[in-house]
């Protein structure tokens, strides 16, 4: 009895599984939907269908027009009302695609293709909604094999009426039509070193350098009164700790990136715990220019560095380090390219790129040593060097204020307040160190120091992060421009519909863009260039880790910022240059 | 000038010449081939083909043109039909739920499923396919032989299973019948029976006797609040308005759209009728 039981159940699994063939099966291969671009039409406006067709993996849809008299093309019909315009329906190009197993080329759609329709409201057409009955056609095949046609109506409210916005319900992914345009094969690497080279340059100008600038400008100073040979080995020591820097950026590069990691142009400053212990170097120094504190070098090589004409070589190798630190998070012209460029190439060719960036970026003290005689163009030094030095203390506690805001934007306002504290801990203790005089005293203040330091890093590399960057961008402001996050598909999808999308990648750990910022963006001008054009501004902020805007920069050969896009309808975008100007956007507009 | 055209038969004479002894050659008219196989004690092969597939045109050119198919077909009667042929064509497509093309069927002189072939292959492989489904097919055959003797119901139910899974309908049908008599059967399991008997019917083309086996369990199935069962009802009665033709179907699923007020399949159901409604050249009464 048991056993015909357990048949029975059996029996009712085995049957009710069989019924699956008779399932209504849908061989959809592609799911259509229909959108109009903008909310409502008052009469005698034009308007746009947008028909989206989204096609499933391994399968591909004929294109318009197919390749063959007997194919079935993707097609759209709209069933106007009578007196209408005939609508004119535009499809994108087709892909030519040979399959597996046989040599027929074929014209075809794969992924998401947009097909638009285009028509008017007539004049005198009275408000309301109008239903638009809209049949999408198309016949689906994969490698292999073909499925019937599929026909399918939807039905589109269009609204006729006053009040119409861009319809905030188009979204979604959109082919990009070939905007990938990663720096590709075609750049010569010659070209590309030659392109580091100038960029490395060009950093030490950045805006994000030039805090930096007081520590090399006191150390050329001072090379003003020593002899050429010294001024030659001080320089060489700089361009060392330049290159050496950036050889273990390579490094870090090859190394994150084998490990799958992001990789990036000061990528680094999206950890607070980087950007607190910077803080805490950045202090240092700061005392160090105010007189509160000598920069000790480890005793074996402060007593080498003693002894010759090699004295305080380890300084310049320090300032040299400190300088590509701090040029990190600056961009500059040509160097996004070429590190573009390099993050995609073998680990050799990274180390090359970068090493021509070092080079690039160590170009003056290389002159200097060379022509060590240049140094004589400098003023002399004297008594107004301790004021310049004061002055440049408080350029570096300046950025101290700018890292905690960087900070400040990374973890919540406790953990900050700590940080910010132990900041000040460091501060306190080495001016007591300076004041006290008893051996115990000092080393009980050297360790009281050692400790804040220590806090300062571990406070940050545990604290709470801080809010969500978007609901940072979603706050209301006053800002002259109303900056929406950055949605690459509705980008994209906005541009599909005829909408011109400004993407600013910024991050405020970023000087450069920072400056670019209130230089060129956020003006009168440009928030009223945006408005004349109905320009949609998108702000991604770069500054924790997105691995979405990391793609996004990476698809367009990127992998620094600042970075600024157009896209524009029917045309590639535009990439700006990182030191975006008034005339290269204005510009951009009129060749729209 | 006449000379010329004689030198141009010519040419085109000696240029068939190679299709014609390499190239199979089919029957293009179901009840002949079917007549034939019966008449030789051949299987038949068909080539379900539709003239939008650009897999069925590739493989009549790269494949059926081939010595290699022409001599290992010569085992069956070979026929080509169109499945938007409004007939013979449609039907073996429905018969054996054959959506995707290009589709070889391997039929029994008495119209049963042997084996299939989907998709486009090149000759060799494609030859290779026909052989390993005619292996299968002979295995599957005998396995039938025995199955269908057994008394037992597990036995039974997993040929009738596999019968329809095939959409071999014609002999799911008989084993399923056979399943009914069978005195174990308890009376949960008849109702499911006869809902997949009806589908049987469905994809035999035998509408009319699907309906009204339909019906009949319908009315067991509300009796016995089978909720699982009333869905899959549901269901074929959907399929069933999608694969009658003209009016017929224009009815079935205006009459989908009135017994099922608060169906899944509206949306489905609703496309159906319109597609089917723009298909026709007049309005139905």
């Amino acid at each position: 009895m048991r056993f015909r039981s357990l048949c029975s159940v059996l029996g009712l699994l085995l049957l009710a599984g069989v019924a699956a063939r008779a399932q209504f099966q849908p061989l959809e291969k592609a799911g259509v939907d229909v959108r109009t671009d903008r909310t409502a039409y008052a009469p005698g406006e034009s308007f746009v269908l947008l028909a989206r067709f989204q096609i499933d993996q391994g399968w591909h849809v004929n294109a318009n027009p197919a390749s063959f008299d007997y194919l079935i093309p993707t097609q759209l019909e709209l069933d106007l009302p009578q007196g209408w315009p005939q609508a004119r329906v535009e499809y994108p190009a087709g892909e030519m695609r040979t399959f597996a197993f046989a040599d027929t080329r074929l014209s075809v759609y794969e992924g998401t293709i947009v097909v638009q329709a285009r028509s008017a409201v007539p004049a005198g057409t009275p408000e309301g909604v109008i239903t638009i009955p809209v049949t999408a056609t198309y016949q689906a095949c994969d490698n292999q094999r073909c499925l019937p046609p599929v026909s399918k109506t939807l039905d589109v409210q269009l609204r006729v009426g006053a009040g119409g916005r861009p319809n905030p319900a188009v979204t979604g992914p959109v082919a990009e039509g070939g905007s990938r345009r990663g720096v590709g094969v075609a750049a010569s690497l010659p070209l590309i070193l030659l392109l580091g080279l100038i960029g490395g340059l060009i950093l030490n100008v950045m805006p994000c350098v030039l805090p930096v600038l007081s520590i090399k400008l006191l150390g050329l100073v001072k090379g003003a009164g020593q002899s050429r040979g010294q001024v030659a080995a001080g320089a060489l020591m700089t361009s060392l700790g330049i290159l050496v820097s950036f050889w273990a950026l390579a490094i870090g590069a090859i190394v994150a990136r084998s490990a799958g990691g992001a990789v990036g142009w000061g990528v680094q400053f999206q950890q607070p715990i980087f950007v607190s212990g910077l803080a805490v170097v950045v202090t240092f120094f700061c005392l160090n220019l105010w007189g509160l504190f000598e920069i000790p070098l480890p005793a074996r090589l402060a007593r080498v560095a003693d002894k010759g004409p090699r004295s305080g070589m380890a300084g310049h190798f320090g300032s040299g380090l400190f300088a590509t630190l701090m040029a990190t998070p600056c961009s500059a012209p040509f160097l996004g390219t070429a590190i573009g460029f390099a993050l995609a190439q073998p680990a050799a060719t990274i180390l090359e790129v970068f090493t021509a960036v070092g080079l690039g970026m160590a170009l003056p003290y290389l002159l200097l040593a060379v022509a060590p005689g240049m140094v004589r163009l400098l003023p002399r030094p004297g008594a107004w060097m301790l004021r310049l030095k004061i002055v440049m203390g408080y350029l570096l506690a300046a950025t101290v204020v700018w890292l905690l805001y960087v900070l400040n934007h990374q973890i919540a306002a406790t953990p900050l307040a700590l940080v910010e504290l132990s900041l000040l801990g460091i501060a306190l203790f080495v001016w007591a160190r300076q004041e006290l005089h008893s051996r115990t005293g000092k080393w009980l203040a050297g360790l009281a120091v050692l400790a804040a330091a220590v806090c300062t890093i571990v406070v940050a590399a545990n604290a709470r992060p801080a809010e969500p960057v978007q609901s940072r961008l979603a706050e209301p402001s006053r800002r002259l421009i109303d900056w929406q996050p950055f949605d690459r598909a509705r980008a994209q999808q906005l541009a599909a519909d005829g909408r011109l999308v400004f993407v600013d990648v910024t991050a405020d750990w970023c000087f450069t863009c920072k400056v670019n910022e209130s230089l060129v963006l956020e003006t009168p001008e440009t928030a009223q260039l945006f408005e004349r054009h109905h320009v949609i501004p998108m702000r991604a902020d770069w500054t924790n880790r997105s691995d979405a805007i990391g793609r996004f920069l990476a698809d367009h050969g990127r992998y620094g910022i600042p970075f600024y896009m157009l896209y524009r309808p029917g045309r590639e975008p535009i990439v700006f240059s990182e030191l975006i100007t008034k005339q290269a956007l204005y510009g951009a507009f009129e060749s729209k | 000038m006449r000379k010329s055209l004689g030198f141009l038969g010519c040419l085109l004479l000696v240029s068939a010449l190679p299709a014609v002894a390499d190239g199979a050659t089919w029957m293009h008219d179901a009840d002949q081939a079917f007549a034939a196989a019966q008449a030789g004690g051949k299987p038949v092969l068909v080539d379900l083909y539709a003239d939008w597939c650009v897999w069925c045109k590739t493989l009549d050119r790269d494949v059926f043109s081939t010595k290699l198919f022409a001599d290992y077909t010569e085992r069956f009667v070979r026929l080509r039909v169109d499945v938007d042929d409004q007939g013979e064509g449609a039907a073996l497509q429905r018969r054996y739920d054959a959506q995707e093309l290009p589709t070889m069927l391997i039929l029994t002189p008495r119209n049963s499923l042997i084996g299939r072939v989907v998709g486009y292959a090149p000759a060799e492989k494609f030859v290779d396919e026909l052989k390993q489904a005619m292996t299968d097919g002979e295995a599957f055959e005998k396995h039938y032989e025995e199955a269908s003797k057994s008394d037992d119901l597990l036995v039974l139910q997993h040929l009738a299973i596999e019968l329809h899974d095939r959409a071999d309908a014609s002999r799911a049908e008989g084993i399923y019948e056979k399943l009914l008599q069978h005195p174990n059967v308890p009376p949960g399991q008849r109702r499911w029976i006869g809902y997949l008997i009806a589908d049987c019917l469905r994809l035999e083309g035998n509408f009319d006797a699907a309906r009204d086996r339909m019906v009949e369990v319908r009315k067991e199935a509300e009796a016995k609040q089978d909720r699982e069962l009333l869905s899959r009802l549901e269901t074929l009665d959907l399929l069933l308005g999608r694969d009658l033709t003209g009016c017929d179907s224009v009815q079935a699923l205006h009459e989908f759209l009135d017994d099922y007020p608060q169906s899944d399949l509206r949306g489905q159901a609703l496309h159906l009728l319109k597609t089917r409604q723009r298909a026709l050249p007049h309005a139905c009464a």
